[in-house]
């Protein structure tokens, strides 16, 4: 059954439809006030009022149905010439469409009743119109008494009735089909409770021709039959008359729960009205033709049937519903699979192990040299490859929903601070691994509050610095070098290094002699323990909140950059590895151990040649007229001095630092798993992982940020001759 | 085989169809039935005592017969139609032909 909040929104599309097409009406009465004879207006007319009472039949707006077929009757009238409007006419009508409107105003939507109705003032105005059509009768007196007749029966015999509606064609006695006998044949299926022949297109006497067929027949027939069986009957004159079948009124509901209550099998609208019975096959195929044979844009099969009375809008409405949620089912079944999320580690894990065991595959190829087996085991490759993005696509989700949980934080944390903040988000859409996004959200909110907190003034100060009253707070996302990228940035005050300088220098972070860098006093603020608040606030000036961020970034291997100009804004700037089990590496080897340098952050790589470095372990390349500062990693990492003669210098690059770093020999690209150091491994500089090569070997994967800091950290403080106090014994765990 | 014979000197005047009124014999009813209204006048009755097939063609000539006379502010009659005719009349509830077809009741 439809419930009570669908009748009513069933009912208010009515009310918008009725809206619109006393509109139209009115538009064309008053193109016909110009010209009395425009037939399209006529038309328009017509067939506006003819819609208005066929909807306002649906809802049984029985008031607007009985004012409205006599609109109807005497445009019909005029339609085929039998009349002509007068201005006076018009102005009547005029008024009998204020009036309609004025009736639909008045509907309750609850109950579906006309409220108020003044049956006077319609009386009054059908009357008026009667009396105006008697005068400008010249053909037939009453053409509006028997369907008088008919309206006023209808409720009565309707109920619980078929209402079949025959329209027959000018050929069909010719063809020697006597409606006649149609009827009796119906008969059989039921009562025929209401027959009706319709002679309104019956021509003047003397004009027509005897042996065309102008008659049409409305029947009300209580059956128990389908909607099909009761067209079978007129299965052969279906060529030769327009059929249209209306399910009982009463048994209309019975049909809308029908079409709610189909298998969710098929979800094409003439299907489910087909399956439901309200349409049969034939009609179908009629609908479509017609809708084929409309202009485009093509009108949709359901306003097609509708419109050609084959079904009533609530049950177009209803299976349209229905379609609806199967399509919203189906969307959610193809798009959404609750997995357990350790079931894909496993699938990951697995696919990991794969990628070695593959690798070891393509190795032992070419060490025998067998080229079919190389190219089979090339292909193997390739596949597990596919396997490998794809198994990781599985935990690639979006950024968004993590990004959207801000504006709520935003509202609450600036209503708090009783500052005005406007969030944007942009790269909503960027992808990131599930399990990288989960342990971003807690970092992320204490940059955003932060930023609300210490970055963004309060309204006053902005207006006076001359910035707008409202702050402007923006959480932005790519993808940049196979890393995501996340920037918290706000257009407050930006920070105060010599606050956060004399803070340091308070709380003995550094030595107040110390000649510190812009990036680096920038980078105190992730100490643990600072915090520049003045007040402790509820939000942040804890000193808990930066260092928090730091050490959450770390874990996820990313680094976090400030960006900061004073008075304009700041902006935190995190790069996160999109994910956290499996990297493009390139391998490279140092005399007999390999490492694995992750590929996105290689640029290129070159021969070294003769050219020394220029301060030994540490130092600078001349790269096209750039100095390019090098570590010498064999050097670095206290690896045996190298045998090989010609050296190679991979170059890095991270956001916009660049570096080379001297390796022995290159050996290409591999994709390869991480597996994590151990924990006695884990405070280990310049290393984040370990992976198994196809040979068994282990290399181990450089963490080139971290040699970046490292390297940073000797330029600036001109250690350049220091050499790393790792030890190649710790480093490596014994195989 | 239709006979249509009609009386003008009555009023109304008098019309009698003997035979079939059936899709084969409209062409012919509707001339002679021209041919009768000629005469001018507007009432009639007509007499299907000798009638003994109506299809829905023969019905549809009546009735526009019955909607020509009413226009002219005349009128049409039907009265003794035999069984099979009745039938058709009670069927298609043409009461306007034949005012004791009643209308169905609910």
């Amino acid at each position: 059954m439809l419930n009570g909040e669908q009748w009513s929104q069933l009912l208010q599309s009515f009310l918008e439809e009725g809206g619109d097409l006393l509109k139209q009406a009115e538009e064309c009465l008053l193109v016909l006030d110009g010209d009395l004879a425009d037939e399209e207006a006529i038309n328009g007319l017509f067939r506006a009022m003819h819609t208005l009472k066929g909807s306002a039949g649906l809802f049984s707006l029985t008031p607007v149905v009985a004012f409205t077929h006599q609109l109807e009757s005497l445009l019909m009238a005029v339609r085929d010439g039998e009349r002509s409007l007068t201005p006076n006419l018009i102005s009547l009508m005029l008024r009998c469409l204020d009036e309609l409107g004025s009736m639909i105003g008045r509907i309750n939507v609850e109950t579906g009743a006309v409220e108020g109705n003044d049956e006077v003032l319609q009386t009054q105005l059908l009357n008026a119109l009667a009396a105006e059509m008697g005068q400008g009768s010249d053909s037939l007196p009453t053409p509006t008494a028997p369907r008088e007749g008919q309206v006023q029966r209808a409720p009565a015999t309707g109920e619980g009735a078929w209402h079949i509606s025959l329209r027959f064609s000018p050929d069909l006695y010719r063809n020697g089909f006597d409606p006649a006998a149609f009827v009796r044949y119906l008969s059989r299926l039921g009562e025929i409770t209401h027959l009706e022949v319709l002679d309104e297109n019956l021509p003047d006497f003397h004009q027509m021709d005897p042996e065309a067929c102008y008659l049409g027949m409305e029947i009300s027939l209580r059956s128990a039959s389908s909607k099909a069986e009761i067209e079978e009957v007129f299965e052969f004159i279906l060529d030769f008359c327009k059929l249209r079948i209306l399910p009982p009124e009463s048994s209309l509901s019975d049909y809308l729960q029908l079409i709610r209550e189909l298998p969710e099998t098929d979800e094409r609208i003439g299907s489910i009205l087909v399956a439901s019975g309200l349409l049969t096959e034939h009609e179908l195929n009629t609908g479509l033709t017609m809708q084929a044979q409309g202009e485009e844009p093509r009108a949709p099969l359901g306003s097609v049937l509708v419109e050609a009375g084959m079904v009533a809008p609530a049950v177009v409405n209803a299976a349209l519903e229905k379609q609806q949620v199967v399509r919203e089912r189906r969307a959610q079944e193809s798009s959404l699979i609750k997995v357990a999320a350790h079931k894909l580690d496993e699938l990951i894990n697995l696919v990991g192990e794969l990628v070695i065991s593959a690798a070891g595959a393509q190795l032992q190829a070419r060490a025998h040299g067998h080229s079919d087996f190389i190219e089979s085991t090339q292909v193997v490759n390739r596949h597990v490859e596919q396997i490998r993005e794809a198994a990781l696509k599985l935990r690639m989700i979006e950024i968004g929903d993590t990004f959207n949980r801000f504006h709520r934080v935003v509202r609450d944390v600036s209503q708090e601070l009783g500052k005005k903040i406007r969030l944007e988000v942009r790269g909503a859409d960027t992808e990131l691994d599930k399990s990288v996004t989960d342990k971003i959200a807690d970092p992320l909110t204490h940059l955003v509050r932060n930023a609300i907190d210490h970055g963004i003034e309060s309204a006053e100060e902005r207006l006076a610095a001359g910035k707008p009253a409202e702050g402007h707070l923006a959480l932005n996302a790519y993808h940049e070098s196979g890393m995501i990228v996340i920037e918290v940035s706000d257009d407050g005050r930006g920070l105060n290094t010599a606050r956060i300088r004399q803070k340091a220098i308070d709380k003995g972070l550094i030595d107040p002699n110390a000649n510190l860098s812009e990036h680096d006093l920038h980078m105190l603020i992730f100490a643990a323990g600072f915090s520049t608040a003045d007040s402790v606030s509820n939000l942040s000036g804890r000193g808990v909140g930066m260092d928090v961020v730091r050490s959450a970034i770390d874990q996820l291997r990313g680094t976090v950059e400030i960006e900061s100009r004073p008075g304009l804004g700041c902006t935190f700037r995190i790069r996160l590895p999109l994910t956290l089990a499996i990297i493009e590496g390139f391998l490279v080897s140092l005399g007999g151990e390999y490492f694995v340098i992750p590929l996105d952050m290689v640029t290129e790589c070159m021969e070294l040649g003769d050219q020394p470095l220029i301060d030994g372990i540490y130092g600078y390349l001349n790269l096209r007229g750039k100095p390019l500062p090098c570590i010498d990693l064999s050097a670095h990492f206290d690896l045996p001095a190298s045998a090989v003669r010609r050296r190679n210098i991979v170059v890095v690059s991270q956001g916009r630092q660049q570096a080379g770093l001297i390796v022995d020999q290159l050996h290409g690209e591999l994709q390869t798993v991480i597996k994590p150091l151990g924990l006695l491994f884990q405070h280990l500089q310049g290393i984040s992982g370990s992976t198994i090569l196809g040979s068994g070997q282990v290399a181990l994967i450089l963490d080139i940020p971290s040699l970046f800091r490292q390297l940073q950290a000797l330029v600036d403080t001109g250690a350049s001759e220091t050499r790393s106090v790792q030890n190649r014994q710790e480093l490596l765990p014994r195989l | 085989m239709l006979e249509l014979r009609h009386d003008t000197h009555q009023d109304p005047a008098l019309l009698a169809l003997t035979g079939s009124l059936t899709i084969y014999e409209v062409r012919q009813a509707h001339d002679e039935l021209r041919a009768a209204l000629a005469g001018g006048q507007r009432q009639w009755r007509i007499d299907l005592a000798e009638l003994e097939e109506l299809d829905s063609a023969g019905a549809q000539l009546l009735l526009a017969l019955q909607r020509h006379l009413l226009s002219l502010d005349g009128g049409l009659d039907v009265s003794n139609p035999t069984a099979d005719v009745l039938e058709l009349l009670e069927l298609l509830h043409l009461q306007s032909l034949y005012p004791d077809v009643l209308p169905a009741q609910p």
